[in-house]
């Protein structure tokens, strides 16, 4: 009989495997379940030809966890470093501006469009500063909903951006970018970003406007052995501690006992042979709520079938090219590009429509990862992923517009770079179809793990204790996290606390710790 | 030493008592010996589809049988044909349930808990391929909606019913072996999806179409393009894996 205080099902980088880690390291004994080969099945990184790197998920905002101090990942290989260029914008008329990690920089491109904006700009960073680490403690690590914690990141975001907190929960994303900022072009390039979705709905009263001030919170750094290099310490750390690791397992089933949870069903990949892992304590799912009704089956709450992805989700295409994509020189320096609209007004409008099951506007916010930037290679292996979004997952044609969507985004780089197609060595197209069919937790193809929308954001998230005793749930749903690993680190928390395990020395960590070890208080 | 070797190595080093401490350059210890998704709903084995039995007794393998198909010979295939499948390894040979790089990280997972340092990916982006000569091996991985187009064997010859033609290194055709992937589709949500892989001798730096070798191959196949979901080919120069002698 394999018997074990915590068996966590789903090794996802957000959730499960951290949870996982943290628990281990707490003194729980665990099972860390998961059906791939590896943990962190979207963010793992490999080379589509030698030479030619590319992540899963392009972003790493690792350095605002906790978990990179108190899990010592350092210990167990993982290295970061912060970049002097972050991100740019770039229109259909040439305009750009560039992010860079000296805000002197960054304020005189932004200046280029409004000294008054770059100001503006400059002034909320400031305020920012010294507050980030405890609005994302308020805002992403606690575990929600918590009205107090989500009342006080309320209050945070209110002074940093000098606004009435009463203004402030009726605003929306693009009223406030319109109420601080008087340039059509500077509101273009600050919604580039949270136009992909990251925190909620823009148009969203309220959540629209603190949608945008906590994607901005955001803070990018670079792990120079590929972002995998986060998993595999995590991994690390995880059977360093004694966890026990079931690599290509399948969760068949969720055993509940008089109302208890108290294991699990599993079998190893492909194999109909099947186990029960025994949890004296707790069982976490990472499986999304799909997944987790249908493991449940009869003992599913009927709120849990209920809870519907977001309509919009991701495209992703995959291109190796013998030279640099041509972009202007500026521009080019930044290892992401946002390809923005060609006015304010059509922004709107895009964000509007976005809401819609219209599919023209997957090519409406495009996303460039120069991964040559961060991962030089090979001159002519250039790795380059175009993101683009947000539209609905709406139906099953993806396979059928597979080859529409990849020639339409190739003649869009073309209006940049004509002899493109002259430089192609390879090419994928992945549709938000393939990334539920790499892992059903993506609900709908969303590869944050999906399952929030305007009625299901902060306070509304998926319980981390859910209403089967014993039973927890540590998907990314809200915050809709990957590298930052909230989820995990809220769903240990909630454990770890009905374990009476939570109190211990390393456990300690604050959010953006690493940055501020690192980076003086001025430029952080 | 190749990578897969030396992690073996590391892992026999630790269950006598010392240490197993392991740098990789690749982004995954065990070098070819990794199972790789490319953003796809597939799994694919990098390296060569057979390896020798790895030393974990509780890892399920198994010997394919027939393992081979070459025109009218069908079986265990020639020791050429078996090292053209396992990258010039011979002995007990075996194909790993789940894919190669389960048994890849199931050793690095033995040496962290025996408290052995394991740090991958620290090399180079740029594997600064050695230039060969002459003839290598070329896989194409493929992912379809419908059934693979697999033949009786777990690698069946295409093209030729020849093994000195199979592994010639003839471009201008579609000459090569059907190798199996079923054993890596078993947990795909979509029971409608399927995989396999094409692998090709092909020689070393010729200009070869990537685009044009590929719809050559999936034309062979009888493949639909229109259910393609994936592919992707690496030549010799990608894969590095020599077939001919190396001066």
């Amino acid at each position: 009989m394999k018997e074990f205080d915590v068996v966590v099902l789903g090794a996802g980088l957000s959730g499960g495997l951290p949870a996982a880690a943290y628990l281990q390291k707490a003194g729980a004994r665990v099972a860390l379940v998961e059906q791939a080969i590896d943990a962190g099945r979207f963010y793992l990184s490999y080379d589509l030809l030698p030479g030619a790197r590319f992540d899963h998920s392009p972003v790493n905002f690792s350095g605002l966890s906790p978990a990179v101090g108190d899990l010592e990942l350092e210990k167990f290989g993982y290295e970061l470093r912060v970049p002097d260029v972050t991100i740019a914008a770039l229109d259909p008329h040439g305009a750009s501006a560039v992010f860079y990690g000296d805000p002197k920089r960054t304020h005189a491109q932004f200046a280029r469009h409004s000294q008054a904006d770059a100001d503006q700009l400059v002034a909320i960073f400031g305020r920012l500063g010294p507050l980030a680490p405890r609005l994302l403690k308020c805002a992403i690590y606690t575990p929600h909903p918590n009205r107090e914690a989500y009342e006080e990141a309320v209050d945070l975001s209110a002074a940093i951006l000098d606004v009435d907190r009463a203004t402030l929960l009726r605003t929306t994303g693009t009223e406030l970018l319109e109420s601080l900022f008087e340039s059509d072009a500077v509101r273009r390039f600050l919604t580039a970003l949270p136009a992909l979705n990251l925190f909620g709905d823009l148009l969203e009263p309220g959540q629209g406007a603190l949608t945008w001030l906590w994607s901005v919170t955001l803070r990018a750094a670079v792990a120079p052995a590929a972002n995998q290099s986060l998993v595999k310490a995590l991994e690390r750390a995880f059977v360093a501690a004694g966890g026990t690791f079931l690599r290509n397992t399948v969760a068949r089933e969720l055993v509940v006992e008089a109302g208890h949870c108290v294991g699990a069903v599993v079998s190893p990949f492909g194999s109909p042979k099947t186990e029960t892992l025994w949890a004296n304590a707790a069982v976490i799912s990472n499986l999304g709520a799909a997944q987790t009704a249908r493991l449940l089956g009869p003992h599913a709450w009927p709120q849990l079938s209920e809870w519907k992805s977001d309509n919009r989700v991701l495209t992703v295409q995959d291109l190796v090219l013998r030279r640099p994509l041509a972009l202007p020189p500026e521009v080019a320096e930044a290892p992401r590009v946002y390809l923005v609209w060609e006015t304010w007004a059509e922004c709107v409008d895009w964000l509007r429509r976005s809401r819609t099951d219209e599919l023209e506007t997957y090519f409406g916010d495009i996303e460039l990862t120069q991964f040559h930037k961060l991962y030089p290679g090979r001159p002519d292996r250039v790795a380059l992923r175009v993101r683009y979004g947000t539209g609905p997952f709406a139906d099953d044609g993806w396979d059928a517009r597979r080859g529409e969507f990849t020639a339409r985004m190739r003649a869009r780089l073309e209006q940049l770079d004509p002899d493109l197609s002259q430089v192609v060595e390879a090419e994928h197209l992945a549709t938000p179809l393939d990334f539920w069919r790499s892992n059903p937790a993506a609900t709908h193809g969303n590869p944050i793990g999906g399952d929030f929308v305007g009625g299901q954001w902060i306070e509304d998230r998926l319980p981390y204790r859910s209403p089967v005793d014993r039973l927890y749930l540590s998907n990314g749903v809200w915050p809709p996290a990957l590298s930052w690993m909230a989820a995990g680190y809220n769903a240990a928390t909630v454990v770890a606390e009905d374990l009476a395990i939570r109190e211990r020395p390393w456990w300690r960590h604050e959010p953006m710790d690493w940055f501020s070890n690192r980076i003086p208080a001025s430029v952080a | 030493m190749s990578a897969y070797a030396e992690l073996v190595q590391a892992v026999e080093a630790v269950r006598r008592g010392g240490s197993g401490d392991l740098v990789a350059r690749e982004l995954r210890a065990g070098g070819r010996a990794v199972t790789e998704s490319f953003l796809s709903p597939f799994r694919f084995n990098l390296g060569p589809p057979l390896v020798r039995r790895p030393p974990l007794p509780s890892l399920h393998v198994f010997v394919p049988d027939p393992l081979v198909s070459v025109g009218e010979v069908v079986g265990p295939g020639s020791p050429r044909v078996r090292a053209f499948l396992a990258g010039g390894e011979m002995d007990d040979l075996v194909v790993v349930s789940g894919g190669n790089g389960l048994a890849s990280a199931c050793l690095v997972d033995e040496l962290v808990a025996a408290g052995a340092s394991v740090v991958e990916g620290v090399g180079p982006v740029d594997p600064q391929t050695t230039l060969y000569e002459g003839v290598g091996v070329a896989r194409l991985f493929v992912g379809v909606r419908g059934p693979a187009p697999i033949g009786e064997a777990f690698a069946t010859a295409v093209g030729t019913d020849d093994e000195e033609a199979l592994l010639a290194g003839d471009s201008s055709r579609a000459v090569g072996m059907v190798v199996s992937n079923a054993h890596l589709d078993a947990n795909l949500v979509e029971p409608a999806l399927s995989s396999f892989v094409w692998q090709a001798a092909l020689p070393f730096g010729e200009k070869i179409s990537r685009p044009d070798y590929v719809a050559l191959v999936l034309h062979a196949l009888g493949v639909d393009l229109d259910a393609v979901v994936f592919k992707l080919l690496w030549l010799p120069d990608d894969t590095g894996e020599a077939l001919t002698p190396q001066r």
